[in-house]
């Protein structure tokens, strides 16, 4: 399905624009069709002919301004001159032959005696020849309008384009008026038939008053009321606008349709869309220039800011008077332009829309795509920058990854008020996620926005993502330089003494853990502080293989834990159970039977399905023990303690058991197919051999 | 307007009456050849020659050579141009009389149309005249020897035809070229080209070929007509014409006053006043210069000058190209340059101590109008936008 923005650019198309809406959106560029007329004017009156080369990017308004100076040859000055327009892309023309026999068949002449003729040189001078009858049977000369010159030309070889020059030496009843999107070597090179035979016209970028007033004649033609009530507040956008992409006419259409249509996130795809379209266009400028000019010209689009001749030599590497001279040549030729500013003079590429087109080439990365940037900040209001993150941040929420990349950079746009708490939201997520790069990125960022700020609250929210950070990149020992500065600075900092008691767990230095841990006791300001600092020290217990302490800090803080944040609950839960399972192993079934019972108790404000997530994660972990005795064990207690309430759950291990204990495997048949599988695994690993499975699962 | 690129014909010729008035005094005896380098207005001149010629019920015919490539092909062009001449079909009987001797006019006039005939007309030329072109060549033109009128032959690009040619048939060419110059008293010729006629023919069999030429040379305006041209401009243009504005363009131009570097000018003020709407007046014209002709746009303009150098001065295995370079950068950096320092760098860059052949070489660079030799001041360019040209991009290091 066709978006509006190719609707809208196919409805502005020069070619099919009628003529008065041409004239009607016809902004910037009066003095430059007024001059050429007259020049054509005084040329035919004179019997004398011209030949223009009109040169502009992509989207500057050449094929504009050719078809409205058609219209004014044919309209004002038809007793003088025939005015003929080829098409845009003209494949079949690439003989002078047939560069005549085109502008025959414009004519509605007939051709048919001619391309009967056979031979090329009598079908070129014949049609030539019917040319010159024709023109003076009128008292009339052909005016011919080209685009796209450059491609014309490349379909053209050297003795073609050598006989087609000759003609118009030869010949004063032809001019051309011609466009191009740059300065090829078919008209720059010394030893072109064409070399410096036209009369070059560049077409300047708009400014921004006139990007305004075509923007409102827009509106004018579409009646677009509502646009010019509300235009006050556009204003900003369009600014913006013309500073990113410079002043081209055809991307003024495409934002006029953005900001009506008024939808968020169909502008990115408009702009990227746009930038796309040029990618031939632009792959084609880079392969005209020699090697050393596309060097120098993707180091210029590649420095982001203006830059002088001695940082673009220092950056490419090329002698700086190579540079100098070459930088003239590209500002010559129309891809750069220069601005003085104090001693120096400054360059930068032209086409603005080049520079785009050049970063979004880069691999998506942690470095940003600038332009992108710089654009959404434009485009988006503050309110509306925050509502893009907060949209995106729900999406990749519930999973949908592909949110990701735009919410980094939605992340990197937001206004300063809101964007170190889009960070902080950010960071954690992308750790969750496993974007360690992504996440490492957004640290810096809110370390930069502290260090610009001096937000103390924030500071110490930055330093747990990047400890968190950290430990997911298995830098532990880092992670614990970080706390230990933070530590200098406020030594009782109870939240970092606890993050260093985990971290101490980790690097599996386990007595200075439960120091860690104490010392976070005696500072501990909040009752869950202090469950934390507890919850750390049982698990260095366990893994000094103190389990009497362990159980007796669990004793100490069990009554205390069903009023805890459900994490703590879990966290505590989740110990239990896991302590209960050693105990198992070590036929300690009191203890384990206790512990259960503990961690059951203990889950009460627990949502059911975290009880049950739990619970489940307890018996894969007995399964895998292998043991029969423990299984049967840890099942019997969970349903001494909690009834049928896990039956489904149970169904599978107690269904493995029973084939275990009978070696019945035709038991297997009386289970769900579904089932039969998970019940099969579990045999396998109790088992530890595939004697008491199914034929048809075993290995 | 003063065109840029394209001749200059009819209204847009300026003022070169003495250029004009000598090479019609020169045609009373001999033929001419016309020499400047690209850009001159050698072409545009010529165009004017024949308009001249016309009006004095001459007759005249102009053809342009640049995509002919073989003595046949030449000679076919030269017969349709007189056949295609109706002043020469009125006042000779020139078709019958070539209807008698050749067969080339197969198609009846009548029956096909005037352009088919013309085409095929052209095609049976060159096809009759495939082989043993010399002797076609003698009939053809012992038949125009035979008119009673003087018949003129302007010849566009003379020299990138002959550069075109096979080296055997260029040779063969030009000996009847200059045999028939000889032999035919009616006939006279004016030739020119953008590139050098005589390094063209020292490959093919040497200036005896083509020293019978009278040599026209064509250099700049005269001052007061360049001062003309531009005052006539900015009224059209309906600017402001000051005498300082004016003498502020030629200063930037130089003293030679070459048309195409004063079009340029014109036309880049043009483009400034048409995208800024600017006031025209010294400050402008001087930034113009400095950053768009010399800046910018000029490059786009004398790099041939330089290219130039690297396709024809080839001699010495490459070293007079060096030695014309190494000349020229340190000239552009002088306002005369002596002539012996100048022999210095020669013998520096070749490993030769040969006083004639740098004279040679000096006398080429005069020729091709790089340079002039003024005695005794010293070289210094001929162009003083080629001197900051030159200096600027080719120029010394300092």
């Amino acid at each position: 399905m066709a978006k509006s923005s190719d609707i809208i650019l196919y409805r502005y198309s020069p070619e099919i624009m009628p003529e008065d809406i041409l004239r009607k959106l016809f902004v910037g560029r009066e003095k430059v069709l007024e001059s050429l007329f007259e020049e054509l004017e005084s040329a035919a009156r004179n019997e004398t002919p011209r030949f223009y080369l009109i040169v502009g990017p992509r989207g500057i308004g050449k094929s504009h301004l050719l078809v409205l100076l058609y219209y004014e040859i044919k309209n004002k000055l038809g007793s003088l001159l025939i005015p003929v327009k080829l098409a845009e892309e003209e494949y079949s023309v690439f003989r002078a032959s047939d560069f005549f026999l085109r502008i025959l068949e414009e004519q509605s002449a007939e051709t048919t005696d001619i391309l009967a003729l056979g031979r090329e040189d009598e079908i070129l001078y014949a049609a030539l020849e019917k040319l010159v009858q024709l023109s003076k049977k009128d008292g009339r000369r052909y005016l011919v309008f080209i685009e796209n010159l450059h491609q014309l030309f490349k379909q053209f070889d050297t003795a073609e384009l050598q006989k087609l020059r000759s003609i118009f030496q030869q010949y004063d009843i032809f001019s051309v008026v011609a466009s191009t999107p740059m300065i090829f070597p078919g008209v720059s090179e010394h030893d072109e038939p064409f070399y410096n035979f036209f009369r070059v016209q560049h077409l300047r970028e708009f400014s921004l008053d006139e990007i305004t007033t075509l923007i409102r004649k827009i509106a004018e033609v579409e009646g677009n009321e509502k646009f010019f009530s509300d235009f006050v507040g556009y204003a900003e956008r369009i600014h913006g606008m013309v500073h990113l992409t410079g002043g081209s006419p055809r991307l003024v259409i495409l934002f006029y349709e953005m900001i009506t249509r008024g939808e968020l996130e169909d502008t990115e795809d408009a702009f990227f869309k746009i930038i796309d379209e040029h990618t031939p266009y632009y792959q084609e400028v880079f392969q005209l220039l020699s090697p050393q000019l596309r060097i120098l010209f993707d180091t210029l689009i590649s420095s982001g800011a203006p830059a002088t001749p001695k940082q673009i030599a220092e950056k490419s590497r090329i002698p700086l008077p190579t540079v100098t001279t070459q930088l003239r040549r590209l500002e010559k030729d129309g891809y750069a332009i220069s601005r003085r500013k104090g001693r120096h003079t400054y360059y930068e590429v032209r086409d603005r829309l080049f520079r785009l087109w050049r970063e979004m080439r880069q691999p998506f990365g942690r470095k940003r795509v600038s332009v992108l940037l710089e654009f959404l900040q434009l485009w988006y209001t503050p309110e509306e920058q925050k509502a893009l993150f907060e949209r995106n941040f729900k999406l990749l929420e519930t999973g949908e990854k592909t949110a990701l990349r735009d919410l980094c950079y939605y992340a990197e746009i937001q206004p300063p008020e809101f964007r170190a708490e889009a960070l902080l939201k950010l960071a954690p997520k992308l750790l969750e996620l496993g974007e360690l790069k992504e996440a490492a990125y957004e640290i810096r960022k809110l370390k930069e926005i502290v260090a610009e700020t001096g937000d103390k609250e924030l500071e110490d929210k930055v330093w747990q993502h990047e400890v968190a950070l950290l430990l997911f990149e298995g830098r532990g020992e880092d992670a614990l330089e970080v706390l230990e500065k933070v530590l200098e600075i406020n030594p009782k900092d109870e939240s970092v003494l606890r993050t260093k008691g985990i971290v101490l767990s980790y690097l599996k230095r386990y007595d200075e853990a439960l120091d860690a841990a104490e010392k976070t006791k005696e500072v501990a300001t909040s009752e869950s502080s202090k469950i934390r600092a507890a919850l750390i020290s049982i698990e260095a217990n366990i893994s000094l293989y103190r389990k009497s302490d362990a159980t007796s800090e669990i004793e100490k803080i069990k009554d205390r834990i069903p009023e805890q944040e459900p994490h703590l609950i879990e966290d505590f839960v989740e110990i239990c159970l896991n302590l209960a399972l050693d105990e198992l192993k070590a036929e300690n079934s009191g203890n384990a039977s206790g512990l259960m019972k503990t961690a059951y108790d203990a889950s009460t404000n627990l949502e059911e399905a975290k009880v049950a997530s739990l619970t489940m994660a307890f018996l894969k972990n007995t399964i895998e023990s292998g043991e029969l005795h423990i299984i049967k064990a840890a099942v019997d207690e969970v349903i001494q303690l909690q009834g049928d309430r896990y039956q489904n759950i149970l169904r599978p291990i107690t269904e493995a058991i029973g084939i275990v204990e009978t070696e019945d495997t035709q038991r297997y048949y009386r289970l769900q197919v579904e089932e039969r599988e998970i019940v099969a695994d579990i045999v396998r690993k109790i088992a530890q051999s595939d004697e008491l499975l199914p034929a048809e699962l075993r290995y | 307007m003063l065109p840029v690129g394209n001749p200059a014909i009819g209204d847009d010729f300026i003022d070169r009456e003495k250029e004009i008035d000598q090479i019609l005094s020169a045609l009373e005896k001999d033929s001419v050849l016309l020499i400047a380098p690209r850009r001159f207005g050698k072409t545009s001149i010529m165009r004017r020659l024949e308009k001249e010629l016309l009006s004095q019920d001459g007759l005249c015919v102009f053809i342009e050579v640049e995509d002919i490539d073989s003595p046949q092909r030449f000679l076919s062009e030269m017969v349709m141009a007189l056949l295609g001449s109706e002043r020469i079909r009125r006042k000779v009987k020139i078709r019958s009389t070539f209807e008698k001797s050749f067969n080339w006019f197969k198609e009846n006039i009548e029956e096909v149309l005037v352009y088919v005939f013309r085409a095929k007309l052209r095609s049976n030329i060159e096809a009759d005249l495939k082989g043993d072109w010399t002797e076609k060549a003698r009939l053809i033109f012992e038949i125009i020897n035979d008119f009673e009128s003087n018949i003129y032959f302007i010849v566009d690009e003379f020299p990138i035809a002959i550069k075109n040619m096979d080296s055997e048939d260029a040779e063969k060419f030009l000996h009847w070229f200059r045999k028939l110059r000889q032999i035919s008293e009616n006939l006279r010729f004016i030739v020119g080209g953008s590139v050098s006629i005589d390094r063209v023919v020292r490959d093919v069999g040497g200036v005896s070929v083509i020293n019978d030429f009278k040599r026209a040379q064509i250099g700049g305006f005269r001052k007061e007509v360049a001062l003309n041209v531009i005052e006539k401009v900015f009224r059209e243009k309906e600017w402001q014409y000051t005498e300082s504005t004016g003498d502020k363009i030629l200063n930037c131009v130089g003293e030679a006053c070459i048309p195409y570097f004063i079009a340029i000018m014109l036309s880049a003020i043009e483009e400034e006043y048409v995208s800024r709407d600017v006031e025209i007046n010294e400050e402008l014209i001087e930034d113009i210069y400095n950053f768009r002709i010399l800046g910018s746009e000029g490059k786009h303009y004398f790099e041939h000058y330089s290219q130039r150098l690297r396709i024809f001065y080839t001699g010495m295995a490459g070293m007079e190209e060096k030695a014309a370079r190494a000349i020229l950068r340190r000239v552009s950096s002088e306002d005369y340059y002596p002539l012996d320092l100048a022999f210095g760098i020669f013998k520096q860059e070749t490993g030769v101590d040969d006083h004639e052949r740098f004279m040679d070489l000096i006398a080429d660079l005069e020729n091709d109008f790089y340079i002039e030799n003024d005695s005794p001041k010293g070289l210094t360019f001929y162009s003083r936008m080629l001197r900051d040209w030159w200096r600027l991009y080719h120029g010394e290091i300092k």
